[in-house]
């Protein structure tokens, strides 16, 4: 109205920030905030610290940004964590393979899992969160059927899953140059290859993109054995992190997961979503965890502040962003 | 051929909660011949107030479900409101005041949610996704995360069967939340402004519907749901433990779909609620009478979901190609 085109300008430019580097100002507010509370948070070695805490998460996130982005949801993800490990375990533990080959089994395991997930939903036109949930209940009876052969308790003892998670290279720790590698291939899938538009166009808009001659079916199931594939990758770091492998493995995991990609601001209506602003949304998980326990706030109470840096976060979130209805 | 015709009419477009009654049936046969105590009256009142939570949960998913949305935080809110009434016993000794206060806190974090998600606009699966883990975290803080037994004569009288041996308040509670549910459904504005919001929004808003409002009841219902259902679990318990309500919420969403409800929204019906709730008391009751490990039972439990699901959804195309024929005979005749 009163304001001149300059100045209209300048408002679109800030609230285009805004909305671009919101999730990113909150990671940052939050850093800042957690730094003046606790001195010991803003050192180097726990900034490594918690890249490793949520490697795990991190990795997991992946998958569902892939899955998000079209749309879907992978309830099924924990289990599958579950499934990586335990299988990664169980070959090592029985002397049947050594620990490349047994990865690389588990891993085409949990992309079949995951494969199966993507045709019930994209082929039988299912609702993703009810069949990954059914899912999440059959794979994690598999995983304890493997489990329960070997007294529900797998010692990991390998040298590389040893290194993988205490193990540095030119003095940076290897998790989390592993994270950043995996998160960089993730955005060159995204945004530098013909299938990373591919998932862009069917989650924006599916009909179109199918009259464009689009595989749309192939592109969604790729979307879930992707989903399965890094479950599997965060099973084995899960592994190599804890040392060893229980029948809790992965529990609840996919619910941080959807966390860390709807704070990075994924639509569930697919078609939005930025595989980089995911790793933020992780990482502002982690920093509330690891700020929690320098702060020393009660166990009992830590899901519930958690939960509320997460509602905070979102309110945040939704006030840099334009009103779209 | 005319009689027929009105016979199909009858039968096909309640094709899908015929074939979630008729799978119901199939596995009550497979457990009955395992297990011949299963298939009694008695066990199958049994069901019902075992899972009487459940049930009363999956009412307020209904309209959740059909709103187009998702409600991921109804297992927590049952936790808390059981552990505050718990707490309020504990101090004050009156259970009248405990169920009160667990009623009014579930009503009050529902207009919460409720206002975040229908005014703030904020992503319904996010708000609740943060509303289970905070509220299970409270209810783990204020308790200490040890269990508070609750030795009180209203929850004997909901509890007590008061006739042949197995009627008690709570199934009567129950039935008439599910009646009340299926007459708000089906009968009046809210219940259609609810499948119109599931439909589309947009369209919704733009005919003159107060849709930030009637998503805001929808939450609030729920979360006033879930309140009733932690006094249900209480009086079945006799106790406010942390782990209570633990999945109800995925298996109220599970129950509420299984029965042919669209997640999508816009579609749904309390017969479908009402069937496919039924199915999956047979199927976890039924599962744990058979006294297997855990690991068969993930199995098998998410093996029959998925299985019935694929079944549920080949019908639903059945019944889409059926009713096209019916309704392109029926203009020939014309």
């Amino acid at each position: 109205m009163g304001e001149s085109p300059k100045e209209v300008k300048k408002k679109e430019f800030l609230q285009d920030l805004l909305e671009r580097f919101g999730i990113a100002l909150v990671a940052l507010l939050m850093f800042v905030i957690f730094s003046v509370l606790s001195s010991k948070f803003c050192s180097s070695g726990n900034i490594f610290n918690v890249f490793k805490q949520i490697s795990i998460i991190a990795i997991l996130s992946i998958g569902m940004t892939f899955v998000f982005m079209i749309g879907g949801m992978d309830l099924s993800a924990g289990s599958n964590v579950m499934l990586g490990a335990v299988v990664t375990a169980a070959l090592l533990q029985s002397g049947k393979a050594s620990i490349v080959p047994a990865m690389c089994i588990a891993l085409i395991l949990c992309m079949i899992m995951g494969m199966l997930n993507g045709m019930l939903i994209e082929v039988l036109k299912i609702n993703c969160v009810i069949v990954t949930l059914g899912s999440q209940l059959a794979i994690r009876g598999l995983a304890l059927v493997i489990i329960k052969r070997y007294n529900s308790w797998i010692w990991m003892k390998d040298p590389l899953l040893k290194f993988v998670n205490t193990g540095t290279v030119l003095g940076i720790p290897f998790l989390f140059l592993l994270v950043l590698i995996l998160y960089l291939g993730a955005w060159v899938a995204f945004h530098r290859t013909a299938y990373g538009r591919q998932v862009y166009a069917v989650g924006g808009n599916e009909k179109t993109a199918r009259l464009c001659g689009i595989n749309t079916v192939r592109v969604k199931v790729i979307c879930y054995v992707i989903s399965g594939l890094t479950a599997g990758l965060a099973g084995i770091v899960a592994a190599a992190r804890l040392g060893m492998v229980s029948t809790t493995v992965g529990i609840g995991m996919e619910f941080e997961a959807v966390t860390a990609v709807v704070l990075g601001g994924a639509s569930l209506k697919g078609g939005e979503g930025n595989v980089l602003k995911t790793l933020i949304g992780a990482v502002i998980v982690g920093m509330i965890a690891n700020f929690m326990t320098l702060f020393g706030v009660d166990a009992n109470y830590q899901s519930a502040v958690t939960g509320a840096f997460i509602l905070f976060a979102a309110i945040f979130n939704r006030m840099t962003q334009r009103d779209v209805a | 051929m005319k009689q027929r015709c009105d016979w199909k009419k009858i039968w096909i477009p309640k094709l899908d909660v015929l074939t979630i009654l008729g799978m119901s049936v199939l596995l009550m046969i497979i457990f009955a011949a395992s297990n011949p105590r299963f298939l009694t009256i008695g066990n199958f009142f049994n069901l019902i107030q075992q899972n009487a939570a459940l049930a009363v949960v999956a009412v307020g998913m209904t309209f959740v479900v059909i709103s187009g949305n998702m409600d991921l935080s109804s297992g927590s809110l049952i936790v808390l409101s059981a552990c505050t009434a718990g707490l309020v016993f504990q101090k004050t000794g009156n259970m009248f005041l405990g169920i009160l206060g667990s009623l009014c806190l579930s009503a009050v974090i529902g207009a919460f949610n409720g206002s975040l998600i229908a005014y703030g606009k904020i992503n319904a699966v996010i708000v609740t996704l943060s509303c289970m883990m905070w509220a299970r975290g409270l209810a783990l803080g204020i308790t200490g995360a040890s269990s508070i037994a609750i030795s009180s004569g209203i929850l004997d009288f909901l509890y007590r069967p008061f006739l042949l041996g197995f009627v008690n308040v709570s199934l009567l509670i129950v039935i008439l939340i599910m009646l009340t549910g299926a007459f708000l459904l089906g009968r009046t504005k809210f219940g259609r402004y609810t499948r119109a919001i599931g439909e589309n929004e947009a369209a919704a808003a733009l005919a003159g519907i107060n849709t930030k409002r009637i998503k805001w009841k929808i939450f609030m219902l729920a979360a006033v749901l879930a309140g009733i259902a932690s006094v249900l679990d209480l009086a079945r318990l006799g106790s406010a433990v942390t782990t209570i309500g633990t999945n109800m919420e995925l298996n109220a969403i599970v129950a509420v779909v299984i029965g042919g409800n669209k997640l999508s929204g816009g579609e749904g019906s309390f017969a479908k609620t009402i069937s496919g709730l039924l199915f999956m008391f047979i199927l976890y009751n039924g599962l744990s009478t058979l006294g297997m490990t855990d690991d068969i039972l993930y199995l098998l439990k998410g093996g029959i979901i998925l299985f019935v699901l694929a079944v549920q959804v080949l019908t639903g195309r059945l019944k889409m190609k059926w009713m096209k024929q019916m309704n392109s005979s029926e203009r020939k005749e014309e």
